[in-house]
């Protein structure tokens, strides 16, 4: 089932999330539904405060070829283990702030461990958009967003749009 | 995480008209240099806003980087001011639609006014290719392909 995904500015967006201690139904059908919000934005990966929920789980696939199988993945308690000293640089854009682009500099590679729907832990190295998309969604779970890497003007004016936005839509609703 | 991913026909995105643009900033500069690298990475010589989701009267265009000659343009709320009744079929293609040239009857020369990133208007008269692509670009705007012109004549 679909979720709402909250947009910036929300002060959930800047909370750190809670580690998951108990991995329970309820948390299984959290990342279903994430996963299904995140394929239907449509986006590459969500994290659980994006649709309201400060718990430590985030989603992602970042198969892009046309026909490739997709690889979701849900993780719970992610976790950076080990950076690449090489950078790479990707124009990233966020579910909670639609239209806007910017590039950001991350470590090219990164190794993460995290807990799978099962309860076992897993451990990968990622890299390219992958690297990038899990570093992203780990940042969320952190209270932090793509636009937090960017100069202070650049993140005012998008956070001044985005109210602009959010009022918009508020009022498309009403 | 979102990124500008193309979209691909039958998406139902790609059949949507698509509203003016009017709010210009700094992130239209940046939303049409990203727009141009996802052209130039696919490659193409033309995208428009809905090949990459977005349902705004955008489109960018190269008509001649793929000869060495790069001429990037950044076309908001393009218009076809004058068109030639001199029409000619040529052969197109579309990010959208891989591998499924069409052969579409066109006019032969335009005149088209556009914004750019700025808001600044433009002008200009445009023929041959380049008038091909920015029609071509324009109907993605209007939520029209060239499948939906092909005429199935001999190449």
């Amino acid at each position: 089932m679909k979720r709402p995904i909250l947009l910036h500015p929300d002060p959930r967006l800047k909370k750190v999330a809670d580690p998951v201690s108990d991995l329970t139904d309820d948390l299984r059908t959290l990342a279903d539904d994430m996963l299904a919000t995140m394929y239907d934005a449509p986006g590459i990966g969500l994290a659980a405060p994006q649709v309201g929920v400060l718990s430590r789980l985030i989603v992602l696939d970042c198969v892009k070829e046309e026909g490739a199988a997709p690889r979701p993945l849900a993780m719970f308690n992610p976790e950076v283990v080990a950076v690449s000293d090489e950078i790479s640089v990707y124009e990233e854009g966020c579910l909670s702030i639609p239209e806007f682009y910017a590039d950001v500099e991350r470590p090219a590679e990164v190794t993460v461990r995290w807990i799978d729907p099962d309860g076992a832990e897993q451990q990968e190295t990622f890299a390219g958009l992958w690297a990038t998309c899990v570093q992203h969604e780990i940042d969320h779970l952190n209270g932090k967003l793509f636009i937090d890497y960017l100069k202070p003007l650049r993140r005012q004016l998008i956070t001044r749009k985005m109210v602009k936005l959010k009022k918009e839509r508020a009022r498309e609703k009403a | 995480m979102s990124d500008l991913r193309l979209r691909f026909h039958p998406d139902p995105i790609l059949r949507k008209v698509c509203a003016p643009l009017a709010d210009f900033g700094t992130d239209l500069q940046d939303l049409a240099q990203a727009m141009l690298k996802v052209m130039y990475d696919a490659p193409g010589r033309g995208l428009a806003g809905p090949q990459i989701g977005l349902t705004q009267r955008i489109f960018v265009m190269d008509a001649t980087w793929k000869d060495g000659d790069p001429a990037p343009l950044i076309c908001i709320n393009p218009v076809v001011d004058w068109a030639s009744e001199d029409t000619v079929p040529g052969q197109e293609g579309c990010l959208s639609i891989p591998d499924t040239p069409c052969l579409v009857r066109r006019p032969k020369a335009i005149r088209l006014r556009w914004q750019d990133a700025k808001g600044t208007g433009h002008e200009a008269a445009m023929d041959g290719t380049t008038a091909r692509i920015a029609l071509h670009e324009l109907d993605h705007l209007d939520g029209i392909l060239c499948i939906d012109r092909h005429e199935g004549a001999t190449a």
